[in-house]
């Protein structure tokens, strides 16, 4: 079991966020190398800063045909992989692709043809969304189940101007980003939570854009759960309360958007509101016979809006 | 019918006495957002018009037992809250049971439960339903909003929705 904790497996709490939002093909990031994708090229979106981190670096996003094409090789920059500079792919077999393209979204497929997804792609249809980096994503523009080409390749680099003309938004809600705990057992915990909202009654938003995280198997179930911890020390850490306990993220074909998108209340002023001088929150893949690994490095967002 | 917007924005007249201020708002007006520009008023009796620390907005119920939602509420949240729901007392033309859950979303499209049931399968039909929001035990988001949904079936008609913030 691993426990993990900083940058890249958790970023800094931070009082701002952006509105996600879709980028027009090449303002923003420059397209390196798109193969097919030069006629249905992929939507990128951006809802926070952190791809300033690497302005350099190709991110790139290979497909497999099959009967329903599948994605089996990631890269993008190393800084969100083990913070260190360069470019790192993330693979997986056929088996087990990083996401296939399909006519539902589920913790295995990926929804082209008929999403429910909020997002409106750039052909003007409802866009299931990829989380690259923090704060970066994909989709595609193609709504056929098997449109490419053996190894077909889209990339591009990020440019700093994507963030031109986006409000700021600052309405008091604290954001940070954590990489999805992959084996039973892992852990995440996050920066302390700033001293000005940490005393205070806070809810805790898990996930508010609904994107769906991809496993790695067709077993039944992924359990996450949230735990706030205390500390005097910023040290010794011990868990205070646990807020959501073994959630099972549920193929969304079901219309289940409570297991994608999780809220709880932390009220500091109820008898369980054991409070310390420093607070954290801890993300826990429970350990348990029958649930299944989560690919690696899938942020997902958590927000915290004090009362 | 699908789940969907079915409110006017939010409003804050105090004399809704006379003419219905319910009256006249249409399916195509509300349905579907479609009411998110547009403001109720109160009657103007001559005498100007009356502020209030309520806010209220004219809900469509639509005669399905899917759940529908209220524009997001338009002022800040910073205690608990009353509910009521048909807060004019309105006879409908069914024993209508409404559901009523308050909901919170960082971005304005992703909505989830704050309190999921707050008002839980209550006859509204010539009554005024209340609730209360406990701020301290379910806290807020950038954006809230109400859901409702009818337990029963009714006719399509409007009601009054009224938020009082304590």
């Amino acid at each position: 079991m691993a426990d993990n904790s900083g940058f890249p497996y958790c970023t800094k709490w931070k009082n701002y966020r952006y509105p996600l939002t879709r980028l027009e093909y090449s303002v923003g990031h420059k397209v390196v190398d798109d193969g097919y994708f030069d006629t249905k090229p992929l939507d990128i979106w951006i809802s926070d800063d952190y791809f300033l981190m690497d302005l350099e670096t190709e991110y790139v996003v290979t497909m497999t045909a099959a009967t329903n094409d599948t994605c089996k090789s990631l890269k993008r920059p190393s800084v969100f992989i083990d913070g260190s500079s360069g470019q790192t792919e993330t693979t997986a077999g056929n088996a087990n692709p990083l996401l296939k393209l399909s006519t539902s979204d589920t913790l295995t497929n990926f929804d082209v043809v008929s999403s429910l997804a909020n997002t409106i792609s750039s052909v003007g249809k409802k866009q299931t969304l990829y989380t690259i980096a923090p704060g970066l994503h994909f989709g595609f523009t193609n709504t056929d189940i098997s449109p490419f080409a053996l190894s077909d390749r889209s990339g591009w680099v990020m440019s700093a101007d994507a963030l031109n003309g986006l409000p700021k938004i600052m309405d008091g809600t604290y954001t940070c980003w954590y990489k999805l705990p992959t084996d039973a057992g892992d852990t995440v915990v996050t920066e302390i939570i700033p001293n000005g909202i940490a005393n205070k009654s806070m809810n805790i938003m898990w996930n508010a854009n609904r994107h769906v995280p991809k496993r790695s198997t067709t077993a039944a179930n992924n359990g996450q759960s949230i735990t706030i911890q205390g500390s005097i020390d910023k040290t010794n850490w011990v868990d205070v309360v646990k807020l959501i306990d073994d959630m099972d993220m549920i193929d969304t074909v079901t219309l289940d958007v409570q297991n994608f998108m999780q809220q709880a209340q932390w009220d500091s002023n109820a008898l369980d509101g054991d409070d310390y001088p420093y607070k954290r929150l801890k993300f826990e893949f429970e350990a348990s016979a029958s649930e299944v690994d989560l690919h690696p490095h899938q942020f997902i967002q958590v927000n915290i809006t004090p009362n | 019918m699908a789940a969907e917007g079915k409110s006017t924005k939010w409003g804050r007249i105090a004399d809704l006495s006379t003419t219905p201020v319910y009256a006249g708002f249409t399916a195509g007006m509300l349905d579907a957002g479609a009411g998110a520009n547009i403001i109720p008023g109160g009657t103007i009796n001559g005498q100007g018009t009356i502020g209030t620390m309520g806010h209220f907005c004219v809900f469509r119920h639509d005669g399905g037992t899917e759940a529908d939602w209220t524009e997001p509420f338009d002022f800040p949240i910073n205690g608990d809250f009353t509910i009521a729901i048909n807060s004019s007392g309105e006879d409908l033309s069914a024993s209508t049971t409404m559901d009523v859950s308050v909901q919170g979303s960082v971005d304005g499209t992703n909505y989830v439960d704050l309190h999921t049931d707050l008002i839980d399968g209550v006859v509204i039909d010539e009554t005024v339903v209340a609730g209360v929001y406990d701020y301290d035990a379910k806290g807020r988001m950038p954006y809230m909003r109400l859901e409702l949904t009818a337990g029963t079936v009714s006719t399509a008609e409007n009601i009054l929705i009224h938020v009082i913030p304590h």
